[in-house]
């Protein structure tokens, strides 16, 4: 789960990265991403791409894991490539680089920040209230990733995707989604039950001073 | 698959802000709901659903260029301006990590808007009429399906609208030199060069996404009317 993995390297690792405030670091992506969308030379295009993996390095994050990661976006991206092709081969990788380049640009700011920190900052622009869903989804995604790994053992345990079996595969799939959706519910429940013994206002009141350079 | 796994820079400036104008705009619609049900449950069921559909659009079917997406099962169980918001929050944490480009996630909330919305009315009044919830579940998510990957489908062909072009501003609206009514004609023809620019393969696009899609639609319409049928069974009343 990418998500997981990402919030692991921006809470647990240190660098240069980890610690620039995040307000600059998210003004700095919006800029990489605004570049990379306008400029149409592949070498330019490149060498954004080989500063980006400069940072990667700098901020010892896992390389062949971020690259992985960043390469998922290309599974779509191909078939718009491929129809984009009567524009030449030069098109094709502007729209390969560009993929990579947005995508690296986004992973890179998740790898270095903690997704609170995030939401912190983007407080000053989007509504509180809109803040306090993020984390409540953020939390969230934690629990329930929890649950699914208990859910796919006995997936596996029921027989998991059988080619021979298809009917019985997509009753397992569904049933498995079916109670993840449950117990979600459930732990959601519990979850606001416990938020407004705590005096829960609809809104989660976060410190942004968690999130500057003296963090560490 | 239904949203549109576009990076960033593909679309036009003007429809992918168009995209977050009209997201800002349906907010705005439902801002009194949202307010008046701020203190409710309806903010944690909303994370869980929206955790549920991050979970499901990172599973990705490889060979088909697919991933389920869950958001007609969270539109039935949300209702539709909930759903809206859901799909924003999930469209924003798919973007975080490449799943679709950051300058498209209000156009790919729209589109999944869409979905959920549709799949929710339609599934109400299916289940009436069909009387199983899992045919009216399936049936439901193949329309719905088959609707928003539509739109999604449109906005990649506008995307290809020069809007230069479009309102007579650009460079084919002085092609053909006007003459005037006096005929000062200085008998050499001024010739533009036209560019030429080859077009994105549509119809190549078309097919590919329509191919892959619609085995992907029907194996979501099986899962989601599997998952409400489940939900019905352990939990009745819960579809209600």
């Amino acid at each position: 789960m990418d998500v997981a993995f990402l919030d692991y390297l921006a809470t647990s690792r240190k660098s240069f990265l980890h610690s620039f405030p995040v307000g600059l670091k998210i003004i700095f992506s919006l800029i990489l991403i605004g570049t990379i969308i306008l400029i149409h030379k592949i070498l330019f295009l490149v060498i954004i791409l080989g500063f980006l993996y400069l940072l990667i390095f700098v901020s010892r994050l896992p390389f062949v894991k971020i690259l992985l990661i960043s390469l998922y976006p290309l599974i779509f991206a191909l078939i718009f490539a491929y129809a984009s092709l009567g524009r030449g081969w030069e098109w094709f990788f502007i729209i390969l680089l560009r993929v990579l380049g947005t995508a690296t640009t986004m992973i890179l700011l998740f790898s270095t920040t903690p997704y609170p920190c995030i939401f912190a900052s983007l407080g000053r622009v989007f509504p509180e209230f809109l803040i306090t869903v993020f984390f409540m989804t953020y939390r969230s995604i934690f629990i329930l990733f929890s649950i699914f790994e208990n859910i796919r053992t006995g997936f596996r345990l029921r027989g998991g995707i059988q080619v021979k079996h298809p009917k019985r595969s997509l009753s397992n799939f569904a049933k498995a989604f079916g109670y993840l959706i449950l117990k979600g519910m459930d732990d959601s429940q519990r979850f606001y039950e416990g938020l407004r013994l705590r005096g829960f206002q609809g809104k989660i009141e976060h410190n942004r001073r968690y999130c500057t350079w003296n963090r560490r | 698959m239904s949203h549109i796994h576009l990076p960033d820079g593909i679309l036009p400036v003007w429809l992918w802000v168009l995209g977050w104008i009209l997201l800002a705009g349906l907010f705005f619609i439902f801002k009194g709901q949202f307010q008046k049900e701020k203190f409710s449950s309806k903010i944690p069921l909303l994370a869980m659903f929206a955790a549920v559909m991050v979970i499901s659009m990172s599973l990705e079917i490889v060979p088909l260029f697919y991933h389920i997406n869950l958001s007609v099962v969270s539109g039935i169980i949300l209702g539709p301006a909930w759903f809206i918001l859901c799909s924003f929050v999930v469209n924003l944490i798919l973007a975080s990590f490449g799943h679709g480009g950051i300058t498209v996630v209000g156009l790919n909330s729209l589109v999944i808007s869409v979905e959920g919305i549709l799949g929710y009315f339609l599934f109400k009044a299916l289940r009436r009429i069909l009387r199983k919830i899992s045919w009216a579940g399936f049936v439901s998510t193949v329309i719905s399906l088959l609707v928003s990957t539509s739109l999604a489908l449109g906005i990649v062909a506008i995307g290809r609208i020069d809007l230069s072009t479009t309102f007579g501003v650009g460079h084919k609206f002085h092609q053909e030199k006007s003459t005037g009514l006096l005929k000062f004609e200085t008998g050499e023809k001024e010739t533009h060069k036209q560019e030429s620019l080859p077009q994105f393969d549509f119809r190549k696009f078309l097919l590919l996404i329509l191919g892959f899609g619609s085995i992907g639609w029907i194996l979501e319409g099986l899962i989601t009317s599997g998952i409400l049928t489940y939900l019905n069974k352990v939990r009745p009343g819960i579809l209600e």
